[in-house]
């Protein structure tokens, strides 16, 4: 089961990140998301990648639209393996927010968080409930509550453990 | 209760014959599926590691991959790549249209596997072209297609739709680009996002199909999950035009069916215009621009590279020589093959463009044709983000119509369609 309260350091990033910022398509044919997911942001803030660990910073917040543009699931795999454990937005783009919960990185839309976050403040978001609390800032505020159905999806690491489980049943 | 065009369509693909509407979450079963890379570089992998043996059978008769993004032969990593398409779909009975073929959302409908009242689900963003054939047609992910191919069906949340009404007679030199780039750029990338559109008015009746699915194909650059056009007899000829027989069921919204939000837009006004760096709803008339010196023309991609855009571009680059790199990609092998026989390859190559088989080359930045960091570039595809082409953030990449990409590449500066 993978936990849905998260807590961490938080990296900031502006409106309308596209997915071909988020992952450059020259580094698809990697496959290898360990590897590919090294290049993450790199059109915008080279070395996100390191200053994940560096500096501590799991969670991503950004502001609209969110992973607009291509479809690739590559997006949101190399941010959960690049080390983000959530990204919290203003908004997602569609495919990119179902993408994210197929691959078991948590997503929840927050109206307003781009104002009620700093780099580097702390976050405690809670995905039941939907609470988030800035701990550095000493405030607190509500999201989007992820769908129930989505939820359980997240919980078990997102869809390929689901259809493992489904092969196994109907073997 | 009235229904939208969506509403009806997932309604008639839902697994438990649900009655759907906007807001609910259902299970269906696509008509057809369309895939490329995503499949061996991520869907495979997920496949097998879930201990699946079998694809479904009702997928594997109606998928169909094109390989369209690696180039032919261009790297080793995507030679791999493509090498594990071609073992899996065998094994699997899956129709493969191998490299060189054509880009997906060309070679796609002109197999006839997009038809009206189908559901149509893709591994690539710009699946929504094939709304063009009043089709519901969404992008979804190389996960989402390893549950269709265990499962034969995946979920879908209803989409609200919104309303776009085009009327009017277009100006001389103004084309469906033109239209959909202005649209796009007055409603910005986000107004549609999680809904669908729905199209209607005389300019998009007026458009042929290849016009119609210059539009559609952009319905993802303002978010929107699927771009459904009206059924008519143009889409009933195109349909009868492929091999596919045609299986067609067309789909009419409710008169009183329930619109998010209704957009009416007069044709008539539009002039030449590109997308500007680095969004492609960053948009300003080709007249307002100032002198914008190109280093690469890009004509291609699955926005703009039918015969009818070819024919454009032959028209205006007849008799005259290119000033700046110009590389010209036809969307499928048989758009290559006509283009040859109408003589506008010969056209092409007298001007001095470079003609190349057909890929999604430049536009995905993955193989040919990518721009370099400082470059200028002129683009007749889909996105312009930083980096999109190949390069960096002094990389600038702008977006227009054929015409204004054909008479740019005669001055060697963005110029309106119309000016020579």
């Amino acid at each position: 089961m993978i936990e849905l309260n998260i807590n961490g350091k938080v990296m900031k990033f502006g409106d309308g990140i596209n997915t071909d910022v988020i992952i450059p398509s020259k580094y698809l044919e990697l496959r290898d998301p360990s590897i590919f997911s090294k290049h993450i942001m790199e059109p915008i803030r080279p070395g996100v990648f390191n200053d994940i660990a560096k500096l501590g910073m799991t969670v991503l917040v950004a502001g609209n639209d969110f992973g607009s543009g291509s479809s690739r699931e590559q997006a949101p795999e190399a941010l959960k393996q690049a080390g983000f454990d959530a990204v919290v937005a203003e908004s997602f783009a569609t495919i990119f927010y179902r993408n994210s919960i197929n691959v078991g990185l948590p997503v929840m839309e927050i109206p307003g968080v781009a104002k009620f976050v700093e780099e580097g403040d702390h976050l405690s978001i809670n995905f039941d409930t939907a609470e988030v609390r800035n701990i550095t800032q000493s405030t607190s505020m509500s999201g989007k509550k992820t769908n129930s159905f989505l939820l359980d999806k997240l919980r078990i690491g997102g869809l390929i453990p689901e259809l493992q489980e489904f092969v196994r049943r109907n073997k | 209760m009235a229904q939208t065009i969506s509403e009806k369509i997932l309604s008639n693909h839902s697994v438990e014959n649900l009655i759907a509407y906007s807001g609910d979450r259902i299970d269906v079963k696509p008509s057809t599926v369309l895939s490329n890379e995503m499949l061996p570089m991520i869907s495979i992998a997920k496949f097998l590691q879930t201990g699946a043996k079998y694809v479904k059978s009702d997928i594997a008769e109606n998928m169909l991959v094109i390989l369209d993004h690696g180039g032919f032969g261009v790297t080793d990593k995507y030679i791999d790549i493509h090498e594990l398409a071609r073992r899996f779909t065998r094994d699997h009975n899956i129709k493969l249209m191998d490299t060189g073929a054509g880009i997906s959302h060309v070679v796609f409908p002109e197999l006839g596997y997009a038809q009206p009242g189908y559901l149509i689900l893709g591994t690539d963003s710009h699946t929504v072209n094939h709304g063009a054939f009043n089709a519901y047609a969404q992008g979804i992910g190389a996960s989402d297609l390893v549950e269709l191919m265990i499962k034969g069906y995946t979920w879908l949340a209803v989409p609200d739709t919104n309303l776009i009404r085009v009327n009017g007679k277009l100006p001389a030199n103004v084309y469906s680009k033109d239209l959909i780039l202005t649209i796009n750029g007055e409603k910005k990338m986000d107004w549609s996002t999680d809904k669908a559109i729905e199209w209607q008015g005389s300019t998009i009746s007026d458009f042929s199909l290849e016009a119609r699915m210059t539009i559609s194909n952009m319905a993802v650059e303002q978010g929107a999950v699927a771009g459904i056009m009206p059924f008519d007899n143009k889409v009933e000829n195109y349909i009868n035009s492929t091999p596919m027989k045609n299986q067609s069921r067309p789909v009419f919204p409710d008169k009183d069916a329930n619109y998010s939000e209704i957009f009416d837009f007069d044709a008539s006004t539009l002039s030449p215009v590109v997308a500007i760096p680095h969004s492609p709803d960053n948009v300003k008339p080709v007249s307002e621009l100032g002198s914008v010196e190109l280093d690469q023309i890009f004509m291609g991609s699955c926005t703009n590279s039918r015969i009818e855009d070819l024919e454009i571009i032959a028209r205006i680059l007849k008799n005259n020589r290119v000033k700046v790199r110009t590389l010209i990609i036809p969307g499928s092998a048989s758009v290559a093959l006509e283009a040859v026989k109408r003589g506008y390859v010969e056209i092409f190559m007298q001007a001095g463009a470079i003609w190349s088989y057909s890929t999604c080359g430049a536009c995905f930045g993955g193989t040919l044709g990518r721009v370099g960091p400082e470059m200028t570039a002129l683009s007749t595809s889909n996105r312009n983000f930083i980096g999109r082409m190949g390069g960096d953030d002094t990389s600038k990449v702008y977006l227009g119509s054929p015409a204004t990409a054909a008479q740019s590449a005669i001055t060697g500066v963005i110029t309106s369609s119309g000016v020579i």
